[in-house]
């Protein structure tokens, strides 16, 4: 339990979230772990958050508590959570390929098809049953996506998660209007209806749009509004232009594209004339990131989507469909850690920086 | 930029709204950079420099309310002093994209759902906002459209000018007051301050507030009710409304706040139908060292006003004044009419200050009596909010009937297309007349400036601000990529956009429409 | 959904007796072994569904479910004591029913017929249920469950009322100082909510329950846990400078005991408290004092606000008058923790603002004029973007330099 936590975990590394700065390391710092308690040793994660720095800590006690409420194998689970002082120690499964966005750190042109299908495949089924909860996730992003050894597909980040159910009258709600400054770094994969704020709301279908998002950008390497001259002005411009984004292939490539490169990125285009995506999978993009929500699939269509015929025919083996994915990863680097040793938790949490305190005054008052 | 032009205000006019058509045309000289495109014609005015990237100047007082930003720990209501130059030479962190040739926008394909404006719409930004449609007029202020290009959040912007402030009553003193009690306040039912711009050059003072739907005296007024045949709100309606609206009292009152003029057209509604109590400019702060909430002067709207104040007594308790305005108000949701109803202002003081009214016969019991105990003449007996949140017509929902009064589709109709694609599409494409100037300027860049002292240079030729400390090469590669991809996006790549991708290393953000 | 069409053809009162005996099979647990317990999981399992399907309408949210089946549901419900069933089986299904059980249970409770809510009424009658979730904390795999069904139930005042009124309550005093995180802070909000959400009704108790409550409340500034002593902290300071509450607050700073107790967490004095009262009965690093720090720093924001609440303004004459206030806001002032400075420089400002200052405190303010200048001219410079805060700043020093001696 909580109180001999020094005795069932060691640390083993330090890691570093792709999407970390400087600036966010003051607040948190991710290690990996392992328990000594279990008989194989078991690998974990442990994030490690300093509460001092934290302004709104009911917040943050409800974005963890979500945790304790879901219990579905694609989603990321809360092993432990335990208190050091004033740091927080999450303990969550150690997924050794690090998030989709890792994954295409190491893999700027993208990933196979098959890979996609796959962490896709997986990462529906979390949202399915989110849905059935009647919760939207509206976090879904390659940097929420973490990918295991086994090649279990984890969804993790539940801070953006919304009820369908009104905390006014307790009444499900056809749609839901709830757009704050929070969404901000989520912009990128917000479906157009959120971004619009208008009468009609949203629903349900905008985590599929979130999905889409995700699999264009591990097809196509990077997200296909990300840097954008105007930022995110430029990013609802696109969308309510009826952008959609696609795949890059042969078929798409044309010769404009290829007039456009120069030695920096011939490669890339190289790379998009060797490969080709099924049209399955063309369509599946197409489906989900319609800015029209009537052509927009739900998540039951997309469940019997024609892209997962390989993953539905697995399915009912979970091992197969895993050794399947395990087989495809090989190819892929997993993340690596930094190598820093640190190997008490103690030493974790007094490595911190201090928070402000000033030069001790020299001064007395006279009463 | 001097105020040349005399303006005709009568100054000794009552604070009502005034319009005069013709000023708007003067201002729009005066101002430049004018905020009305209401009566503006199809295109632009030729007077306008094709490029105008205003200088950015020192002094550009920007204030945020979560990364705030002043330098100089000035009283806010210096700025609205009598002193005309405060040394200052500022301008506004405007930056017009718009180029003044007529250009017709790409239209988007018919399948898009939004209305298009054959008419050119000009961009504009003040700080990290982009302005967009003028939404209402007051007497001193006006209210726009916004966009925050940090977070899309739409919001409303309201613009008030010192020179109108001037010449309303109070104005200036109102408009130090709405702000200084906005900003310390923080409730779903208040309409929050998210941020607040000044300029000292154009003597213009932005307000960045939370985006509502209509008022709810604007419902009440719109013809849907007139062809729904309502006379005024169902009741589960008005009791959504009105819990709302105690609930943003009780807040107000505990900070010592009295808003005098709570009347349905003060109360805001947004989209999801959540209820905002809106203008301060007549709101009281009271004395941290006050012994109670005697007030020594109301102005507020005559039908709402209180007995006391109509029989002209010395002094009122605030909070009463606040809970009378409030069942006046209540009694307009659920009746549709006002209780007290005069031709004149002597005659409608006088029926107030009998506090003599008629609940129609169709009110039930419930809601009549708490009718009667918030429109309680003695204001000893009146209700206080405590007493009106146990009311049993308070606690108990009404069950919801069919019948509904919607937003006005005029109102709605903002939130039914995007007002501000006009003005987005402005940015992004403007017209290939002024092409290669044009596509230099970029809005400005550095958000986060302290203290709104930022020196942006023209960005001429080079506009490689580079801000990413990521390493140039990936960078570089990442965007080409997206660049690729963005192009892709819409399938048809003009040679025009390639030109300037290749030119500018970073890639274009021009999106062409389908088709 | 297939399992609501498989049951479709029953009425909708079936699915609550159905589920009646679905549930005595399992609470019979020698049966555990056997095939029907098994079999009657997985049947609770679908008309849970069938049930909550029946009662939310269509999962897109499009159309509300028609009044007539729904009121047939719920008297289903209510006439197989099911709640109470459900209730007291919440450890044998499984996680998932469980959430399904909690979904059904809150929006029966929101479910109003014409000026009623019969599930509210019948929860008062058999407030055994609203005990049950209680006790629901002592088991880790309801706990939480449970806690959502208590605060849903919280939010109507009578239900809290009876809450307040039973001596279960206090098993809340041995439930926020469960070693597990999430329960702990679950236990918390519901906690909290007990005392804050019906303002006049948590006075009223506070009232006629003070010493026991605060007797109870001291075990808790004492826990061990870091948690527990920074959330009960903060909940204390929000319930005593609560407006509604403005006599339990007299009567706690009246009680010298007491406000040592809160005093003494003050970083500067609880080194000289700790031997004496023990309060702090573990030997502390230098780290735990951050919990303390920012607790009081808390308990001075909400000070700070207290005292400028209109509704506390007999607090704050009061409070502003007296010279030992002044001294100890003085000495905040030179706290180590820029926090607590900032704090307690917003309610020492009020002290010297007080335009009718007693001679005492002008007279403290006098003697210290130079260095009191000289330290809020060079307090907190950094903080250069907040407005409001360098003018009072300014006002301070304008004050303090104006102030003239009223000896003479």
């Amino acid at each position: 339990m909580a109180n001999n936590f020094n005795l069932t975990y060691r640390i083993i590394d330090k890691l570093k979230r792709s999407d970390s700065n400087e600036k966010a390391d003051q607040h948190s710092r991710t290690y990996l772990i392992s328990n000594q308690n279990e008989q194989n040793e078991e690998n974990y994660i442990l994030r490690l958050i300093n509460l001092e720095n934290l302004t709104n800590l009911s917040e943050f006690i409800t974005d963890i508590s979500w945790y304790k409420q879901f219990n579905h194998f694609n989603l990321m689970s809360l092993k432990d959570c335990f208190l050091i002082d004033t740091k927080l120690n999450l303990v969550k499964p150690y997924a050794s390929f690090g998030s989709c966005a890792d994954l295409l750190n190491s893999n700027p042109f993208g990933v196979c098809e098959r890979l996609i299908a796959h962490i896709m495949w997986q990462t529906l089924q979390a949202i399915r049953y989110l849905q059935d909860k009647h919760i939207l996730h509206r976090g879904i992003a390659s940097k929420n996506i973490y990918v295991c050894d086994d090649g279990r597909v984890l969804l993790d980040d539940f801070s953006h998660c919304i009820s369908m159910i009104s905390p006014f009258d307790g009444k499900l709600r056809k749609q839901i209007f709830d757009y704050t400054d929070k969404l901000k770094n989520q912009l990128l994969y917000l479906a157009p209806e959120i971004i619009y704020q208008n009468a009609d709301g949203y629903n349900l279908k905008s985590d599929v749009y979130s999905l889409g998002m995700v699999a264009c950008e591990l097809a196509n390497g990077s997200n296909s509004y990300r840097n954008m001259t105007y930022g995110n002005l430029n990013i609802l411009y696109a969308k309510i232009q009826g952008s959609e984004p696609i795949l890059l292939d042969e078929t798409q490539l044309t010769d404009e594209m290829i007039e456009l490169c120069d030695s920096n990125n011939s490669s890339y285009i190289e790379e998009i004339r060797k490969r080709k995506y099924t049209k399955e999978f063309h369509s599946f993009i197409k489906s989900c990131v319609s800015t029209r929500l009537e052509s927009r699939c739900s998540l039951d269509e997309l469940q019997s989507h024609a892209f997962f015929k390989f993953q539905k025919r697995l399915s009912r083996d979970r091992n197969s469909l895993h050794c399947d994915m395990v087989k495809l990863l090989e190819t892929y680097k997993k993340k690596r850690p930094i190598n820093k040793e640190i190997n008490h938790l103690e030493e974790t949490s007094s490595n911190f920086p201090t928070t402000d305190y000033n030069e001790k005054r020299n001064l007395t008052w006279e009463f | 930029m001097a105020e040349k032009i005399s303006y005709q205000y009568t100054t000794d006019l009552p604070n009502v709204i005034i319009e005069y058509p013709e000023n708007i045309n003067e201002e729009d000289e005066d101002d430049n950079d004018d905020d009305d495109e209401i009566n503006q014609p199809l295109y632009p005015s030729v007077q306008q420099q094709p490029s105008i990237l205003y200088n950015y100047n020192n002094g550009h007082q920007h204030f945020s309310l979560p990364v705030s930003s002043t330098s100089r720990p000035a009283e806010f209501d210096l700025l609205l002093g009598e002193d005309e130059d405060d040394g200052e030479h500022t301008s506004a962190l405007l930056l017009n994209l718009a180029p003044p040739t007529p250009v017709t926008i790409q239209r988007v394909a018919s399948e898009d759902e939004y209305n298009f404006y054959s008419k050119r719409k000009r961009a504009k930004f003040v700080g990290p906002y982009l302005f967009g449609e003028v939404l209402g007029q007051g007497s001193y202020a006006k209210v726009k459209e916004c966009l925050d290009r940090r977070n899309l959040c739409r919001r409303a912007v309201k613009i008030m000018q010192r020179h109108r402030l001037r010449k309303t009553p109070h104005g200036e003193k109102m408009a130090a007051t709405e702000i200084r009690i906005l900003k310390k306040l923080n409730h779903p039912n208040i309409v929050k301050l998210y941020d607040f711009i000044r300029n000292d050059e154009k003597q213009k003072l932005y307000l960045f507030i939370d985006l509502c739907v209509v008022s709810l005296q604007e419902m009440l007024d719109s013809d849907e009710r007139k062809k729904l045949k309502l006379h005024a709100f169902p009741t589960w309606q008005s009791h959504g409304y009105f819990i709302q609206l105690i609930a943003g009292l009780e807040y107000l009152h505990s900070k010592f706040i009295i808003h005098n003029d709570i009347k349905p057209g003060n109360l805001l509604i947004t989209i999801d139908h959540q209820l905002k109590i809106t203008d301060f400019g007549t709101a009281e702060q009271l004395d941290m060292f006050s012994l109670d909430d005697t007030l020594k002067r109301s102005q507020g709207t005559p039908a709402f006003q209180c007995p006391e104040i109509a029989n002209g007594e010395d002094t009122y308790s605030g909070f009463s004044i606040d809970i009378w305005s409030c069942g006046v108000t209540l009694f307009n949701l659920v009746t549709g009419s006002l209780p007290f109803e005069a031709d004149n202002i002597y005659l409608l003081f006088q029926t107030i200050g009998k506090g003599v009214y008629i609940i129609p016969d169709d009110i039930e019991p419930h809601l009549q009596s708490l009718l009667h105990g918030l429109l309680h003449i003695d204001k000893n007996l009146r209700f206080t909010i405590e007493q009106t949140k146990q009311h049993d017509w308070f606690r108990r929902r009404p069950p919801r009937t069919f019948d509904f009064l919607p937003f006005p589709s005029s109102a709605l109709n903002r939130f039914q297309t995007f007002p501000m694609y006009d003005y987005l599409a402005e940015l992004h494409q403007p017209s290939s007349e002024n092409g290669e100037d044009q596509q230099q300027l970029q809005p400005p860049e550095n958000l986060n400036f302290p203290d709104g002292t930022i020196s942006t240079t023209h960005l001429s030729g080079n506009n490689q601000q580079e801000q990413l400390p990521f390493e140039e090469q990936r960078h570089h590669r990442r965007s080409f990529r997206s660049a690729l991809i963005t192009c892709s996006c819409s399938r048809t790549i003009s040679s025009d956009n390639i030109h300037q991708t290749k030119n500018r290393n970073r890639q274009d953000h021009r999106i062409c429409s389908l088709s | 959904m297939p399992f609501s069409s498989l049951l479709a053809s029953r009425s909708k009162t079936d699915h609550a007796k159905q589920l009646k005996e679905y549930f005595t099979v399992i609470e019979n647990e020698q049966d555990k072994e056997k095939k029907n317990y098994e079999d009657a999981i997985k049947n609770i399992h679908k008309t849970l569904i069938a049930l909550k399907d029946g009662l939310f309408g269509p999962r897109d949210g499009s159309s509300e479910p028609a009044i007539s089946d729904v009121s047939q549901l719920c008297s289903g419900i209510y006439s197989q004591e099911l709640m109470m069933t459900m209730i007291n089986n919440l450890s044998r299904v499984t996680f998932e029913d469980r959430k399904e059980i909690v979904a059904i249970f809150n929006n029966l409770l929101r479910r109003q017929v014409g000026a009623k809510y019969p599930a509210v009424d019948h929860i008062m009658q058999r407030s055994g249920i609203l005990f049950k979730l209680i006790e629901g904390y002592d088991n880790a795999d309801i706990a939480l469950n449970c806690g959502m069904m208590l605060r849903e139930c919280i939010r109507v005042q009578e239900l809290a009322d009876i809450i307040l009124k039973s001596q279960d309550f206090y098993k809340f005093f041995d439930y926020v100082q469960k070693s597990t995180f999430d329960i702990a802070s679950d236990a918390f909000a519901t906690f909290k909510d007990l005392l804050t959400k019906h303002k006049s009704l948590c006075a009223d108790f506070l009232e006629r329950n003070y010493d026991l409550f605060f007797n109870k409340y001291r075990d808790l500034l004492n826990s061990e846990n870091y948690v527990t002593r920074r959330q009960s902290l903060k909940i204390l300071s929000t319930i005593i400078l609560e407006n509604a509450n403005l006599s339990i607050l007299k009567r706690f700073s009246c009680d010298i005991d007491k406000f040592t107790l809160i005093y003494g967490l003050f970083p500067s004095e609880a080194f000289s408290l700790n031997t004496k009262s023990g309060i702090i009965t573990n030997p502390m690093t230098t780290s735990a004092f951050d919990i303390y720090k920012r607790e009081v720093f808390d308990l001075f924001k909400l000070l700070g606000e207290l005292l400028l609440d209109r509704y506390n303004f007999s607090v704050m004459t009061k409070y502003i008058t007296n010279t030992d206030n002044l001294k100890q806001q003085m000495n905040l002032l030179k706290e180590k923790s820029k926090n607590i400075q900032f704090e307690a420089f917003h309610v020492f400002k009020i002290f010297v603002a007080n335009p009718t200052k007693p001679k005492a405190i002008s007279d403290i303010l006098l003697r210290n004029r130079e260095k009191l200048i000289d330290f809020l001219t060079t307090f907190h410079t950094d903080r250069t973007d907040d407005e409001q805060f360098n003018d009072e700043k300014a006002y301070l020093i304008k004050q303090i330099s104006e102030l003239k001696d009223t000896k003479a």
